[in-house]
């Protein structure tokens, strides 16, 4: 145990001086939300004068999803990382180490956990403080994001872990980055479900980022409200422990 | 403290008895496993298992007894023996059959090769001791430990280098090789130490701080090649180390591997550059098709040829000479096994090349015969592989020496 936690270490080490030797897959994660915050406030500001829009403005409405965005853009990268190891040969050499299996894949969730935590203090950041969006929660609300964005972030990016170490193929994981807009759209993320179709509610309602979101949002608009933080919690564990187990199924498979 | 005591063992390695005065407790039991184990195991790389204290004579026995529950054959002679391996065979899913039944062991000191064209079958071998590849059949013992019985064992004594140059290009020479130091176990700060004595020994302290991504081909070759030594393995496999190497870099890394070996580091190469082969192993293994068609050391095996070859050409100026007046002439010598034309040169295969040339001389210049040059050559190691497969070596090389990496990920999946 001691020795995994070790090995985890200096693996998540490695990664995230290789995530900081490439500033955009840094930069890019962070930008293109923005970019999207941009053009939805100006493209969807008269949504707010609908009747049932309870926000104050499109942009205030919006600002948690863009928290989201953050992290859902970027899913795929670690698992990526992980088939160029394989593609290079340096994924045998962790094999020929005298390591737990388990460090290996350890070592680049937690990095990327780490990733994703310090991307969205920075997102949110600018958010509250350059965009002028309301925050009712403050820094401790900033931070609790932080963790529910990697708590999140780790149990979607399962999603592409399982693909890619089922199929050896970096492009097979990408091609599966799409799946990104259903989630995001069949969402509470740009449309408030009071002015949704019934049976896009349903849907809303099963969707784990709607509840994500609108941890968020409570958090943004109210401050701390245990119901909804408890709910994207809950969800969050239920997909990771889903996403994860069949990513390790993979990796033991991959490994044996 | 660890470094140093790596550091003796390192050397003590390659005679056993030595270890016996210097275990710290004396239990006899775990002396002699000690000696099957390796010594440095314990005191170097704790695992799981020894959480507990390791003062204890009676939990150090058990602890060994339980890393090893059913490995009755690890006795002492083994302990010679670095790498054993018999009856061993490999099949790919759809019936590929990498490895067919091959036999051959490794001693301790010892620079062992196998020479053999892409797809010969010496990766897979290699893969199956380096515990990356599980085999179908037969046994495969590394320093006495069956490969599957108990492969973190030994992972932490070999170094592997992998034939294509597996490094991460985003970090730096230093990084690389601290990291396979803390992944062996070793504190941060003797793998910092032990990563400047390898920089230094490899010419590569003014790249250190550069990443691998952008190192030349010999750099990337020497860095991955110092990254296995990190943790001062006794023994280390290689497969083709110098692959696509220019002549200068290739000769630097034989010097490296040579020095290795001086050292008492077990070497197990494969290569399919005859030179490479002739000049580093002691003993060879010649392989194709998944069966090891010759053993020996290189001279034997080019003795095993049985001639000499002379070679001669002819002064121009006395215009074309009758090969078949030559090859009547030369016929008459005994032990004359036979006369090849090759452009203008007449190559005779003989025993004692060298006491036929005043025979071959008088009888030319007996029929006016003007000679321009002679000279005597051994057998090489083409010919011996030409004489033991049927086929050059070379054929082989030029139609499959683009590694696909698709064929990489298929023999990983097939695990």
């Amino acid at each position: 145990m001691k020795n995994v936690i070790t090995e985890t270490y200096y693996l998540a080490l490695r990664s995230l001086k290789e995530t900081l030797r490439i500033p955009m897959s840094i930069i890019f994660p962070i930008l293109i939300p923005l970019m999207q915050l941009l053009i939805f406030s100006q493209v969807f500001k008269n949504v707010s004068n609908l009747p049932g829009f309870t926000a104050g403005s499109y942009l205030d409405y919006q600002a948690p999803s863009i928290i989201l965005m953050t992290v859902m853009f970027s899913a795929g990268n670690s698992a990526f990382a992980m088939i160029l190891d394989l593609d290079t040969g340096f994924f045998d050499k962790l094999l020929l180490a005298p390591i737990s299996r388990i460090s290996i894949l350890l070592g680049r969730i937690s990095a990327e956990a780490i990733r994703i935590f310090a991307q969205t203090i920075f997102m949110a950041i600018i958010i509250t403080v350059f965009i002028g969006v309301d925050n009712k929660s403050g820094v401790p609300g900033i931070v609790l994001m932080g963790i529910l964005n990697s708590l999140f972030g780790v149990a979607y990016g399962g999603i592409f872990y399982f693909v890619a170490l089922k199929t050896k193929n970096a492009q097979a994981a990408q091609a599966m980055f799409p799946i990104t807009f259903p989630l995001l759209f069949f969402s509470t993320a740009l449309m408030p479900k009071a002015l949704l179709p019934d049976w896009v509610k349903t849907i809303v309602s099963a969707n784990p980022v709607s509840y994500i979101i609108e941890a968020y949002r409570s958090l943004f608009t109210k401050g701390f409200e245990s119901g909804p933080i408890i709910d994207a919690v809950t969800f969050s564990i239920i997909m990771g422990i889903v996403t994860l187990s069949l990513t390790w199924h993979a990796f033991k498979k991959l490994v044996k | 403290m660890r470094f140093q005591t790596m550091a003796q063992n390192y050397g003590e390695i390659k005679i056993p008895t030595k270890v016996i005065p210097k275990r710290p407790n004396g239990d006899e039991n775990s002396l002699l496993l000690d000696m099957i184990n390796g010594s440095r195991e314990k005191e170097q790389a704790p695992k799981s298992e020894d959480i507990q204290p390791i003062q204890s004579p009676v939990e150090t026995a058990s602890f060994q007894a339980d890393s090893e529950p059913n490995n009755p054959t690890t006795q002492l002679p083994d302990d010679q023996l670095m790498v054993d391996v018999q009856n061993l065979t490999k099949i790919y899913p759809g019936d590929v059959k990498a490895v067919n039944n091959i036999n051959f062991f490794v001693k301790q000191g010892e620079f062992f090769g196998f020479l053999g064209p892409n797809g010969a079958g010496k990766t897979t071998t290699m893969k199956i001791l380096g515990t990356l590849v599980r085999k179908t059949a037969g046994t495969a013992k590394v320093l006495g430990v069956d490969v599957d019985s108990n492969p973190d064992f030994i992972r932490r004594q070999i170094g592997f280098a992998l034939q294509e140059i597996s490094l991460d290009h985003l970090s730096t020479g230093k990084e690389t090789l601290v990291l396979q130091g803390v992944l062996h176990h070793m504190s941060k700060k003797e793998a910092e130490i032990r990563a400047d004595e390898l920089l230094e020994l490899f010419k590569l302290k003014e790249a250190a701080k550069r990443t691998v991504g952008t190192y030349s081909g010999g750099m990337r070759r020497r860095i991955d090649l110092a990254s296995v030594l990190v943790h001062k393995p006794k023994l280390l496999f290689l497969d083709e180390p110098t692959e696509g190497l220019d002549p200068q870099s290739r000769q630097s890394i034989w010097q490296y591997l040579k020095q290795l070996n001086d050292e008492g580091v077990t070497i197990f190469l494969t290569t399919h550059y005859m030179e490479e082969a002739d000049l580093l192993c002691e003993r060879l293994a010649i392989i194709d098709q998944g069966v090891i068609v010759a053993l020996d050391t290189p001279e034997t095996l080019k003795k095993s040829i049985g001639a000499d070859i002379v070679n001669l050409t002819f002064d121009p100026t006395q215009g074309p000479v009758n090969n078949e007046t030559i090859k009547t002439l030369i016929s008459q010598i005994e032990d004359i096994s036979e006369i090849k034309f090759l452009d203008d040169t007449i190559s005779v295969f003989t025993q004692n090349g060298a006491n036929k040339v005043p025979a071959i001389l008088n009888l030319l210049s007996g029929e006016g015969i003007k000679i321009e040059s002679i000279s005597v050559s051994q057998p090489s190691l083409n010919d011996v592989f030409l004489k033991y497969t049927g086929h050059q070596i070379r054929e082989e090389e030029t139609k499959t020496s683009v590694v696909n990496p698709m064929t990489r990920m298929w023999v990983r999946g097939g695990r």
